[in-house]
């Protein structure tokens, strides 16, 4: 159950380990963002994203098993944790749904998104494709959120507030949970791709 | 009458079962109406009616047809131009020969698939029957929700559409049929093209159907504006979470009106819960909810209604395939290339 903290904005996180993976919203321009490393970061991961210009860093004390892990699929981008694999998208991306369709057919199980709907979750595209694809979303925001399937989490509204630590926020992720919920109803499993080729919304 | 036993139900029973129902349904007949005038349907501002109905078991007949006629003359009062009922309305029906006692949890799939096979035709017939006339009656396009019948062999949940005139506007199969469904013999629905008819573009959707996104992707490409989607959630406890991530949620990603018909109750073991419905993207609603109407609570019976403009959802169509068109043929093809199950 890998633990994933989501730092707040320009603060950097404390000198210590537990975490498998650390995320940073960062406002600055991408010149002047700054990833430090040090002695208890160096083994981590750090994500670190651009919020006007959309683009990702990954970092790592060995940068070079990230080369060949990353696929660009629409838009966002996809890297891999503990032989899971998750990605970021943006809200186009979001906004279609053949994105996470073809994301979560692929293996996707976790799809990261900033979020603009602290107030009704129900309405974030984010959630939408969380409950769609039966997979976790991390909606990055002033109080960031887990999605999950509703199966999944004891309220069964698919959404779950995390828990604070010193600098920011933490999500455990228990991915035999996923297995689960897709053993009791698989969506996958439902497609009817005969009948969707038989009557293509796309241009051919 | 005790609930028939779990094994040993040979065809000599169920025929029994078959022709007690059918002379049971058969004393219930459907009003002969008259020639309605033509009427003038509007073409943009519509009122829609979406009710929430208690699927229990009837004990008699009458109870099921009075309270389908009640719920048309609620609609009638409100001056709805359309009316969605629910998924399995004609099931209750079953009710007059089976004691509501009767549990699915009982009896084998074996056993369900010999029920279901040979006496839910019996009530699709009474059903279609009843709401041809009563469409017809009160002059009012009418999604009739869904109900099982035989078809080249196999069992299909199936939703039909009225006229104005009670004639058959479509029919529409459940595409997707849930795991239990499945096990209980219901077919996947046969490969045939959406159904979208008239100004309105009303379609239909069962269920499960409207999980998936590409159900409503299939309308879009033939300009559907309305979505009805009768429902019967085998869903114990209701949460907000698991209702909004079905019909909901699919008019936020493909704008279109949804307007959701949910069966309540229990219904042979089965604990239903849903609202009723009518859902418009978020942007269309003045608070940005994307309710325009709703039950108050996830059972019992009644009707919500809301007028939609119909122009207006056709303008934020244009301008959300502007913003977020369809993804390249190439793109979304390599999605659907692999073999469905069976």
């Amino acid at each position: 159950m890998p633990n994933i903290w989501v730092l707040k904005p320009e603060e950097l996180p404390p000198p210590q380990s537990g975490y498998d993976l650390a995320l940073w919203c960062t406002h600055n321009h991408m010149s002047a963002t700054k990833v430090r490393t040090w002695a208890g970061w160096s083994e981590t991961a750090i994500i670190a994203r651009n919020v006007d210009s959309g683009v990702m860093l990954a970092f790592d004390s060995e940068p070079s098993e990230w080369v060949g892990t990353e696929l660009v699929v629409g838009a966002g981008k996809v890297w891999r944790m503990d032989n899971h694999y998750m990605a970021w998208l943006d809200a186009n991306a979001l906004n279609t749904p053949e994105v996470g369709r073809a994301l979560a057919l692929a293996g996707i199980e976790v799809v990261v998104a900033h979020s603009d709907f602290q107030s009704n979750p129900f309405l974030d595209p984010l959630w939408r494709v969380v409950q769609s694809e039966q997979i976790f979303g991390l909606a990055l925001g002033n109080v960031p959120r887990l999605y999950l399937p509703c199966e999944a989490d004891p309220d069964e509204d698919g959404v779950q507030e995390l828990d604070p630590v010193p600098g920011g926020f933490r999500a455990t992720l228990s991915f035999r949970d996923l297995l689960s919920v897709r053993r009791l109803l698989a969506i996958h499993h439902g497609l009817r791709p005969g009948l969707y080729n038989s009557f293509p919304w796309w241009t051919t | 009458m005790t609930a028939p036993p779990e094994t040993g139900l040979n065809s000599v029973v169920r025929l029994g079962l078959k022709l007690a129902l059918a002379a049971k349904l058969g004393r219930d007949r459907a009003p002969l109406v008259d020639s309605p005038n033509s009427i003038s349907l509007p073409r943009d501002r519509i009122k829609i009616g979406a009710v929430q109905w208690k699927a229990d078991p009837v004990g008699r007949v009458g109870d099921w047809s009075n309270r389908v006629t009640r719920l048309f003359e609620e609609a009638a009062d409100r001056h709805c131009h359309l009316i969605v009922f629910p998924e399995y309305l004609p099931l209750s029906l079953m009710g007059a020969i089976m004691p509501e006692s009767t549990s699915v949890g009982s009896l084998t799939d074996r056993a369900i698939q010999g029920f279901l096979r040979s006496l839910a035709p019996v009530t699709f017939r009474h059903w279609h029957r009843w709401m041809a006339s009563l469409s017809r009656r009160f002059s009012m396009v009418t999604i009739a929700g869904s109900g099982l019948t035989v078809s080249q062999g196999a069992l299909v949940n199936l939703a039909l559409g009225f006229n104005t005139d009670g004639s058959v506007l479509f029919s529409q199969p459940k595409w997707h049929p849930l795991p239990d469904e499945v096990r209980w013999g219901i077919a996947k629905g046969p490969i045939c093209a959406p159904q979208v008819v008239g100004p309105w573009g009303l379609s239909v959707l069962v269920c499960n159907d409207a999980t998936y996104f590409e159900s409503f992707r299939m309308l879009q490409a033939l300009d559907a504006k309305v979505a009805a989607v009768p429902v019967a959630d085998p869903e114990a406890r209701y949460t907000e979470g698991k209702a909004r991530r079905g019909c909901f949620s699919r008019v936020q990603d493909v704008p279109m009106v949804g307007v959701v018909s949910a069966a309540t109750g229990r219904l042979f073991g089965l604990r239903l819960t849903g609202k009723a419905g009518i859902y418009v993207p978020a942007a269309l609603t003045p608070n940005a909810s994307g309710i325009l109407a709703e039950s108050m609570h996830p059972v019992g019976e009644g009707l919500v209604s809301a007028v939609v403009s119909l122009a207006l959802l056709e303008g934020y169509q244009k301008v959300q395939r502007a913003e977020h068109p369809v993804p390249l043929g190439h793109f979304v093809q390599a999605l659907y290339q692999f073999k469905e199950d069976l």
